[in-house]
């Protein structure tokens, strides 16, 4: 923590390139975290990228008594939460239609080498659960990144999201559970296969 | 306690954030609830549901972030106020200069060009910003006078002190003071920072309607 901090203030003092080490450390939430909020690869990309630049250009009004990470996942969260307004405001009549069909940009598989099944199925439960996750409200979406990919605390994604600790706890409850009544709605097996982990069969009437 | 109340639990014991106690309620819970239990393995099954679709930042990200961060450096700055400044005094010279060469009568096209690259260079100077940049923080506070520049930009312009969550998704412009002045979605969003934020309002000395507003911070 004290290095990056280190790394920070010398960015600050004038080593420009050495912003590219803090970029390095945080792409890989930071563009999860986009790609979850927007739904897509080539979006998330964008995103990511906005969001490091914002992080640039505000990174001298950064406090160092806050957590870096914290500071630039609100951020991120913010670019996220920007962009999907402008979407809605955007008259696509058609973003709705494909949402049944084929919105799941990010999962195609260019390359047509058969693949092993194991492999496959894994492709299927991912597809399964990008569209379950989009169908998500954006709260809910942004809560459960924040926790299950990124493994944040309550105290930060309380910091993120602007929520009392409380209130981090029950959401992800509701999050969760709304995320598995869109799976049972769409009648997936997931449960099916992962519930081999538990060894417990799902009843469908939860 | 509910099934109601178990949700919660339940996925609190995922992330391990139930107290000593809200987890012996919830045990005692599960030992008599089948459909809880049940709860319990489904979250279970979604959460590594939503973590498989974690994925690696695309290859080039990095690079393009560094190469944008680049095209921002003092430098490549665009012009701003200072540059139009700048542009309209070489003009006025230009004139000058021009309206001289034409009262000599005889050689007009030496000192046009004279006053040409006068002109260039005026507006070359305003263009390099490395001068500004090189400036400390809080030099460039003083030299930033608010009421100038909403009368310049024809807009409200709020003075904060720091940096808010709501300006962080603005769109951003550099002064030649050193100041990044942020381009506010509405007229009404400078007053409304200042409201929330005991900020500054300047308005601009000619009233009219406004499309944005803008805002400066200075600690």
């Amino acid at each position: 923590m004290n290095d990056e901090k280190v790394l920070i203030q010398r960015i600050l003092d004038g080593d420009h390139e050495a912003f590219a080490e803090l970029v390095t450390a945080y792409e890989k939430p930071v563009y999860n975290l986009c790609l979850r909020m927007c739904g897509n690869a080539e979006d998330a990309k964008d995103l990511a990228q906005e969001a490091f630049l914002k992080a640039w250009r505000g990174l001298r009004f950064y406090k160092f008594e806050a957590a870096f990470s914290t500071w630039l996942y609100r951020l991120t969260s913010n670019v996220c939460i920007d962009f999907l307004r402008q979407q809605k405001r955007r008259p696509v009549a058609s973003l709705t239609v494909q949402e049944d069909q084929e919105e799941v940009v990010e999962l195609e598989v260019p390359d047509r080498a058969p693949l092993p099944e194991e492999q496959v199925l894994h492709q299927e439960t991912q597809q399964v659960m990008a569209r379950a996750m989009e169908q998500l409200e954006e709260e809910f979406r942004m809560i459960l990144t924040l926790r299950v990919i990124q493994e944040l605390s309550y105290e930060e994604i309380a910091e993120i999201m602007d929520l009392k600790i409380g209130t981090v706890k029950s959401r992800l409850a509701r999050a969760r559970n709304k995320l598995k009544k869109i799976l049972l709605q769409s009648g997936n097996n997931l449960f099916t296969e992962t519930s081999n982990l538990t060894e417990r069969g799902m009843r469908h009437d939860l | 306690m509910t099934c109601e109340e178990a949700l919660i639990l339940i996925s609190g014991q995922l992330d391990e954030r139930n107290t000593e106690e809200e987890a012996a309620q919830l045990r005692k819970h599960l030992e008599h609830c089948e459909s809880c239990r049940n709860l319990m393995d489904a979250f279970i099954a979604v959460d590594a549901g939503i973590l498989s679709l974690e994925e690696d930042a695309p290859d080039d990200l990095c690079a393009n972030v560094m190469e944008a961060v680049r095209q921002e450096l003092p430098g490549k700055k665009v012009r701003t106020r200072w540059a139009g400044l700048a542009v309209a005094a070489a003009l006025i010279l230009a004139v000058g200069v021009g309206g001289l060469g034409l009262q000599n009568g005889k050689d007009t096209a030496q000192p046009e060009t004279a006053a040409y690259s006068l002109l260039a260079d005026a507006a070359e100077d305003a263009a390099a910003p490395s001068l500004y940049a090189a400036r400390s923080y809080s030099t460039a506070a003083v030299l930033l006078d608010p009421q100038a520049l909403a009368d310049e930009k024809g807009a409200p312009v709020a003075v904060v002190p720091e940096l808010y969550y709501e300006l962080e998704t603005c769109e951003l412009e550099t002064l030649e003071t050193g100041e990044l002045l942020y381009v506010l979605p509405d007229a009404d969003a400078a007053a409304q920072l200042c409201r929330d934020h005991e900020g500054q309002l300047y308005e601009p000395s000619q009233s009219g309607s406004y499309s944005v507003s803008y805002a400066v911070i200075m600690p």
